[in-house]
């Protein structure tokens, strides 16, 4: 018997893709289960989270964001969602554990699998697109996609200009031996690459131990910045005056022209995201309960107790903060005080 | 004719030998009430609980692994709402230790800040680092508090070792089943008793508040409860004695139904003593209703007494003929009250069945002390002064025989049957189980169930639990299929109404493997990789109760938001339902463990009990009316009146929220076997007459004569010693004692008034 015999394979293929293919549950709960990354179309805010989660709100009614009603949407997957990307028009892409990318051409309303490879045992982490058909997603140790056709095909790629001096010089001379053994080796010590920004035609990277990493042609080549901190930052944003990056135990730094200036949150929790908010005031997302808001005259300042016990993303709407976290959506008016 | 010939012979036999008689039972008395002085209270955990019912089985398999319902917990709470000072936590050690050496806590579940498996772990830049909350050079000042201070924060105890907003800590510790000295059950009050003296007195000082919870101090205080009973009991034995003088206007014959009565307490408890049996919390209301059906007969016998000696002038003669005419009659009350009560042995629940042996033999007593003992011993009396007997009751007799009158008739079973209508309608109503949050047995607002309301509002902790056991093969917990199996059954589980948050393994172990990631919480997944999965596993100890020593079982730990019975069943049968869709991977998933498991268990063991109860109790009843009349008619008379106030009852159950439960279930059962008491005796009397082809109104007027007033007599007796519970302090005692007074008082009006409307249909001819 022929045991490499294509439909035996395909059998075999099916059947070991079915433990692990099954569609996100549709529960009351899902709102309010882990989330972790929120985004928006010009007509809907989605976030996305575990367990397939994608839970969508209309903002075609002008309502308060405290009122929003979410919904859950069918999603053929039932992997963690971990990052969110929506285009204005309300194209939408979310991609995950399982090397899952999904796709919404409709403000999130319906989803489909643009990529899934669970042999990878990699997760993504964040995924950007440039315009409607160029974007690039990132994910665990260095796991980097681009499409070029607006996600119908994805390739991978290796990016040895993120690592360290040292370890490229290391892989350079590994290369000079054997060509394979460098990919291999090279694809082993990529950190993991956490969130990407984009603007005014800079691309930024951050990730494990410290990563950050600048891009001018969109991702194809890396200019890694000199280690400022050996912790791995999270999160990465970027505004008309400056780059700020946050991470492990509280660590933020503000790039002002071409220094790094320290700005460390007094709690030594990891952090999350951070919101930009008007007159150059930032909020500090992180694996706390507590919202701190950061301006130039106070510094930092608790402003808000949540229930959820870690905030993994928001964003800032109408004069109210919106957060995603262990316990869902959280939505409330930004205080006029601040 | 061959009753009444073994009847004369039993009474000829008793009244040639009554010195021998007398001093039989005079021996008896002291031998059992030697006994009766060295019975112990006994309230065993697994007493409450349908041992033999599915759930339970689960309950007993893995109690071992990861603990029983049996838990205790203790807050301590600070005045100043900040526990974050010197006094406080030496207090908190201080208690921590002594719950440690409280005999029959299991020493390695003693479980607070002080403990040193409670650790905090945070994430650094090169890994974790981490140590214990309270470090071993802990000094309680300012750094040190404030180092404790931050190490609560990143053990993520807040919620449950330390309260959300920080004014109280907790102990927690589970106990044993058994005393691990004498190898004997663990004895439940005496550790209620230890943590109220060795704890609560000792170190609720300073403002320092200490709330304990726990089934074993719900028992302790359930038991500190019962003693108020006896205050109770001697005011329900002088109001008796008093309505019993008043009845009978002479002291000589009334003090031989209250002292009869007291005799057959004493048979009882001594030979609840020598069977091994102990006294429940739970059931120390029985001697009261011993002593009032015990009084209710006496009387009954006195009645036919005096009576009797108004004609024949001879104490000897007036008590055998009384022996001679209220043997059968009352042989069969009693009997049938007896079989009323084994009935309820059919519920597998240990303390309804002590309930259900220890009332039938209260009852068995009963007709040895008061239909023998009694009459025996008035033989002795000078009744030459009795008074002569009032004819005052006369004219209600009359007026209540005209119940027998056709359009009288019809209108009393118009309106009985309305009643049983609107009765049965609102009866549907009723429900199974606890219908109030905290301890039912006692008050909502008693300490112990203030101090859950205290525990429950500070906390993130519920008392309401209810665990499924994922059973499975052996390292099932580094199987990615099994553990997400298990992981989206909670999920599933997680969105059902009422329960309000859960835990597993699985959710432990998302945690984890992030927390190998740098606490990103994008890393809270079950890893697909078997290494990874093993590796957050590994770090979840086994005496976390998430997990056995193999890990071939897990249990899912639902907190629900209350234990109504609703919320129960619709929790469970959801459980039941969707169980079996993730089962698919070699995983059995089994009902049920924690205080709700119990409470499910036992809500359907009293659901499944309640229908075959009532069978038996009407079929013994309808069995002993039918040889004891050999008449269908009469039955029907007797029946009738018995089953609306059952339904009645039920209607009261509903309009007073009060749940069907262990403790007001028996009382249905009993309220049938007592209730029944009224109408034997009125009807075997009136069966006389009707035999004799008197008409009913007639039949009806002789039966109120001779035994009228003693039915009345007799309800109101049993209704005030019932009645005096509606003071406990317990909550089901209060029930039972509403439930109880009603159904003596409202059988007894059944009995006068419904029996003869009845009659005068089932002979319409007379």
């Amino acid at each position: 018997m022929n045991f490499t015999h294509p439909l035996l394979i395909l059998l075999l293929l099916i059947v070991s893709i079915d433990v692990l293919a099954k569609n996100a549950e549709i529960q009351p709960l899902a709102p309010k289960s882990l989330l972790l990354d929120i985004s928006q179309t010009r007509n809907a805010l989605i976030a996305v989270g575990e367990r397939g989660h994608i839970v969508v709100a209309n903002k075609t009614n002008n309502e308060p964001a405290e009122s929003f009603e979410w919904r859950q949407k069918p999603v053929p997957t039932a992997e963690m969602l971990t990052g969110v990307f929506a285009l204005e028009t309300g194209q939408v892409w979310a991609v995950g554990h399982g090397a899952t990318i999904l796709y919404s051409p409709d403000h999130g309303e319906t989803w489909t699998i643009q990529f899934q490879d669970f042999s990878l045992e990699k997760p993504f982490f964040d995924i950007l697109f440039f315009n409607d058909k160029q974007g690039i997603a990132i994910g665990a140790y260095g796991l980097f996609m681009r499409t070029l056709d607006g996600g119908l095909t994805w390739h991978k790629e290796l990016h040895a200009t993120l690592l360290p001096v040292d370890d490229i010089e290391y892989l350079n001379e590994i290369k000079q031996s054997s060509e394979d053994e460098y990919q291999e080796e090279l694809a082993a010590v990529l950190p993991h690459l956490n969130k990407l920004a984009f603007a005014n035609g800079d691309l930024w990277v951050v990730g494990e131990a410290g990563l950050i990493a600048k891009s001018i042609d969109q991702g194809t080549t890396w200019y890694r910045e000199d280690e400022i901190y050996a912790g791995s930052f999270f999160d990465v944003q970027i505004t008309d005056e400056f780059v700020i990056v946050a991470g492990l135990r509280g660590h933020v730094f503000q790039r002002v022209e071409t220094d790094w200036q320290p700005l460390h949150s007094k709690r030594k929790t990891s952090i999350n995201q951070i919101i930009i908010l008007p007159n150059n005031q930032f909020l500090i997302l992180a694996n706390s309960n507590l919202l701190s808001l950061y301006n130039d005259n106070i510094g930092y300042q608790d402003i808000k107790k949540l229930s959820s016990k870690s905030q993994t993303s928001g964003l800032f709407y109408k004069n109210h903060i919106i957060t995603v976290g262990e316990l869902g959506i959280s939505a409330f008016k930004f205080p006029s005080a601040y | 004719m061959q009753f009444s010939r073994l009847v004369t012979f039993i009474e000829m036999m008793l009244f040639k030998q009554k010195k021998a008689v007398v001093v039989v039972f005079s021996l008896f008395t002291l031998f059992f009430a030697y006994h009766a002085a060295q019975i112990k209270l006994d309230a065993a955990f697994t007493k409450n609980i349908p041992l033999q019912h599915e759930y339970m089985k689960t309950y007993l398999d893995y109690q071992q692994d990861f603990g029983g319902a049996n838990n205790i917990l203790i807050s301590l709470c600070d005045p100043s709402d900040d526990i974050y000072n010197a006094s406080f936590f030496s207090t908190l050690k201080n208690v921590h230790d002594q719950l440690f050496f409280i005999p029959g806590v299991n020493r390695v579940s003693v479980n607070s800040l002080f403990s040193p498996a409670v650790r905090f772990t945070e994430v650094v830049e090169d890994g974790f680092a981490g140590g214990p909350v309270i470090p071993a050079d802990f000094q309680a000042d300012e750094a040190g508090l404030e180092t404790v201070k931050q190490n609560v924060e990143k053990s993520g105890k807040v919620g449950r070792l330390v309260s959300n907003d920080y004014s109280c800590a907790m102990v927690s510790a589970q106990l044993m089943e058994f005393d691990p000295q004498t190898g004997d059950a663990l004895d439940t009050i005496e550790i209620a008793k230890q943590l109220e003296s060795d704890i609560r007195q000792k170190y609720e000082k300073q403002g320092i508040t200490v709330h304990i919870i726990g089934f074993a101090k719900m028992v302790g205080d359930v038991a500190e409860g019962a003693k108020g009973v006896i205050l109770f009991f001697l005011f329900a034995i002088i109001i008796t004695t008093l309505l019993v003088y008043l009845f009978c206007r002479s002291i000589k014959l009334a003090v031989f139904p209250i002292v009869c009565s007291l005799i057959a307490i004493i048979w009882k408890v001594g030979l609840l003593s020598l069977l091994g049996f102990g006294i429940d919390p739970m059931s120390i209301l029985l001697p009261f209703l011993i002593f009032a059906i015990g009084v209710s007969h006496g009387v009954q016998m006195i009645n036919a007494i005096a009576k009797d000696y108004h004609k024949s002038k001879s104490t000897q003669l007036a008590c055998s003929n009384a022996f001679k005419a209220l043997i059968i009659p009352g042989f069969i009350a009693l009997v049938s009250d007896s079989i009323g009560f084994l009935t309820i042995l059919s519920i597998d629940i240990g303390i309804i069945r002590e309930l259900a042996i220890s009332a039938s033999i209260g009852v068995g007593v009963i007709i040895l002390t008061n239909l023998i003992f009694l009459p025996v011993l008035a033989s002795y009396l000078d009744l030459s002064n009795l008074q002569a007997p009032q004819n005052s009751n006369e004219k209600l007799w009359v007026r209540l025989a005209s119940l027998t009158r056709l359009p009288i008739a019809t209108i009393a079973i118009a309106m009985t049957f309305t009643l049983f209508v609107a009765g049965f309608w609102y009866a549907q109503g009723m429900k199974v189980g606890d219908l109030h949050a905290g301890a039912p047995a006692l008050h909502e607002t008693s300490r112990y169930n203030q101090d859950t309301f205290l525990i429950t509002e500070k906390y993130s902790v519920s008392v309401d639990i209810l665990s499924v056991i994922a059973e499975t093969s052996p390292d099932a917990c580094t199987s990615y299929e099994k553990m997400s199996a298990i992981d989206d059954f909670q999920w599933r589980l997680s969105n059902v109404e009422g329960v309000q948050s859960s835990i597993s393994l699985t959710s432990v172990a998302k945690i984890i493997n992030a927390g190998y990631n740098e606490a990103n919480p994008k890393w809270r997944v079950i890893s697909k990789n078997q290494a990874t999965l093993a590796q957050s596993v590994s770090r979840v100890p086994t005496n976390s109760g998430l997990l056995n020593g193999d890990c071939s079982a897990m249990p899912i730990i639902l907190f629900l938001a209350d234990h109504k019975a609703e919320t129960i069943e619709r929790v469970i049968n959801e459980i039941k339902q969707q169980k079996t869709q993730f089962e698919h991977s070699g995983i059995n998933f089994r009902l049920a463990s924690g205080p709700v498991g119990v409470m499910a268990a036992t809500n359907e063991a009293v659901t499944e009990a309640q229908t075959p109860m009532m069978l038996y109790v009407y079929g013994a009843v309808i069995f002993l009316c039918l040889i004891s009349f050999k008449s269908l008619k009469a039955t029907i008379a007797v029946i009738v009146p018995l089953y609306v106030v059952s339904t009645l009852a039920q209607a009261l159950m509903t309009y007073l929220q009060i749940g069907l439960t262990v403790y007001t279930l028996p009382v249905i059962a009993l309220g049938v076997g007592i209730g029944v008491d009224y109408g034997i005796y009125i009807l075997s009397t009136m069966i006389i007459y009707l035999n004799q082809g008197y008409s009913v109104q007639a039949s009806y007027i002789e039966a109120l004569k001779e035994r009228g007033s003693a039915v009345i007599f007799t309800g109101l007796t049993l209704a005030i010693g019932v009645s005096t519970w509606l003071f406990s302090t317990l909550k089901f005692q209060v029930d039972m004692g509403v439930l109880l007074t009603f159904m003596f008082v409202v059988n007894m009006l059944g009995a006068i008034l419904v029996l003869p409307a009845l009659a005068k249909y089932l002979w319409p001819k007379r």
